[in-house]
């Protein structure tokens, strides 16, 4: 094959990719958003604007923005809080309703690909006195992974956090129990071909655990780490009998082209949450680890660095990670709460790591792997 | 009279949405991801809107943002590893699955890693210069002529191709 056979043999599959139309609302919206993470990430003096305003971009980034590291949870104090499934002739849509303190909340969402550029993309909707003064939407892809029973996210104000989740077809009923000794059962809703549940609770609200059931019994439990404004993150999903990573926590940190980066890690049961001064973000484990290491995930410092977080084996003393410009990192994992991690930073993005080699104590090549 | 900032996005958006969804598509192999990538970098541009129109060439600013965040997707995928006294296994393919050519070279694309892939969607798809390429992914010349002579040796040597080329 030359290159004139593959541009042609290119330009034959791509150009047949017939792509849905262009939502430019969309795009605009999604761009506010983000341009109001950029002014608030830079509007230090301003720490409570800005926490508000990088709540709204950050989860569309994938990473959530918490506050700064020891500012405590909003205390929700005395509640009451109820979750019941819509009746038999409620809109197509509504996924749950209930109460906070007696006032009333609701939570639906849209048909899949209703006012979104993408098909497999849907509206959500939150509203009612219980959730706050005004009506709140975001878009998302609802999915679950294969490997887990329920996979959640969250809408969130100033007064409160409906947690939302897609489930597993089996699954028939999820037990969410709350600091303050509420229980809440929930009940999938068959909508638009998914399963989904949700909940709302008063923000600052700690969830301690949610176990999902099946007709025949217990699947699994997510014990969720809690960031500093009090919003859960799930992770991980122990099977019963299992323990799950031990509570601990470590912070890595280095200088990356004269900028000094810092990143905390927290292991739990809930698996492992990593936070920068402004986000935060929990990271899927494999059950078991390879040979050598993985890498994890990302999160953006607030200098707009991508920190790269990753977990490696237990015979690996030494990574080193060699970047595109053949320069090369050297990262010595830490072991955190039994499991061993690492924390390297790169510029705006993974482009430049190029390969990785794991070496063990006695220096020899334990594994290695390109990106 | 002359346009706001928004009409001449919108304006942008309609001419380039296709284009940058294909791209995206070869980065990606799979439509729904493409989609999504170039939805938001779409969106990240009109974040930057001004400064994107200061740079006096838009394409190239969303291309680079495509290409970026198609990079970033790892976030959500294990990051495919290779022991050192392995070799990677190769894809096996049923030599009675009837793939027609697009889907063998996507097959075949598939099968390269996400930088190489990028160079030959870069180079030999949209015809960009090794320096226009290496621009795009933020690394060197040198690094796009040794990943592009890697993927062309690879896509050779390709059973997906040669058995599409046999057809």
């Amino acid at each position: 094959m030359n290159d004139s056979n593959l541009y042609e043999r290119l330009d034959d599959a791509l150009t047949a990719v017939a792509p849905a139309p262009a939502r430019v609302d969309v795009m605009i919206r999604q761009g506010k958003r983000i341009r109001w993470r950029r002014r608030a990430t830079t509007a230090t003096s301003v720490a409570a604007v800005m926490i508000v305003a990088a709540v709204v971009a950050a989860a569309a980034l994938g990473q959530r923005a918490v506050p700064a590291r020891g500012t405590s949870a909003p205390a929700a104090g005395s509640f009451t809080v109820m979750v019941q499934p819509p009746g038999p002739h409620a809109a197509p849509g509504l996924i749950a309703t209930g109460t906070i303190n007696g006032k009333s909340w609701q939570f639906s969402v849209a048909r899949p690909g209703t006012d979104v550029v993408e098909s497999y993309y849907q509206q959500l909707t939150a509203s009612g006195p219980g959730f706050g003064p005004r009506q709140v939407t975001s878009v998302v892809k609802l999915s679950v992974d294969s490997l887990e029973p329920a996979h959640f996210g969250a809408m969130e104000n100033q007064h409160a956090v409906i947690q939302y989740a897609a489930v597993q077809g089996d699954v028939a009923r999820l037990l969410v129990a709350l600091t303050n000794g509420a229980r809440l059962t929930l009940h999938p809703v068959a909508a638009f071909g998914a399963h989904l549940v949700a909940f709302a609770a008063p923000k600052g609200a700690v969830i301690t655990s949610v176990t999902a059931y099946s007709a025949s019994g217990e699947i699994g439990t997510a014990i969720p780490y809690t960031f500093g404004d009090g919003v859960p993150g799930f992770a991980a999903w122990l099977k019963p009998g299992q323990q799950g990573l031990s509570r601990a926590d470590a912070t890595f940190s280095g200088v990356f082209q004269a900028k000094a980066w810092r990143l905390t890690a927290y292991t739990g049961p809930w698996g492992v949450c990593v936070t920068v001064p402004t986000a935060g973000s929990c990271l899927p484990m494999s059950e078991t680890m390879p040979l050598g290491m993985q890498f994890l995930g990302a999160i953006t410092s607030p200098e707009n660095r991508q920190l790269v977080f990753g977990s490696a084996s237990a015979l690996v003393s030494r990574i080193v990670v060699t970047l595109d410009d053949h320069s090369a990192i050297r990262v010595a994992p830490v072991m955190v709460g039994g499991q061993q991690f690492f924390a390297f930073s790169t510029a705006n993005d993974m482009n430049h790591v190029f390969d990785w080699i794991a070496y063990d104590a006695a220096g020899h090549r334990v594994a290695s792997g390109q990106y | 009279m002359e346009q706001g900032p928004d009409e001449e996005f919108r304006e942008f958006v309609h001419g380039r949405w296709t284009a940058m969804v294909r791209l995206a598509y070869g980065l990606t192999g799979d439509l729904g991801h493409a989609e999504d990538v170039v939805q938001t970098a779409f969106a990240k541009a009109y974040a930057a809107w001004p400064k994107v129109i200061r740079t006096g060439n838009p394409d190239a600013y969303v291309r680079r943002i495509v290409v970026n965040e198609n990079r970033n997707r790892f976030r959500k995928q294990q990051v495919p590893e290779r022991l050192t006294d392995t070799m990677p296994e190769s894809v096996a393919l049923d030599a009675n699955h009837d793939l027609d050519d697009r889907s063998a070279l996507m097959a075949a694309l598939r099968a390269l890693g996400p930088r190489q892939r990028a160079v030959v969607v870069l180079r030999y798809w949209l015809d960009l210069t090794p320096a226009e390429t290496a621009a795009t992914l933020n690394c060197s010349v040198g690094t796009v002529k040794s990943q592009a002579s890697r993927a062309l040796a690879t896509l050779r040597e390709s059973t997906e191709l040669v058995d599409g080329d046999r057809r």
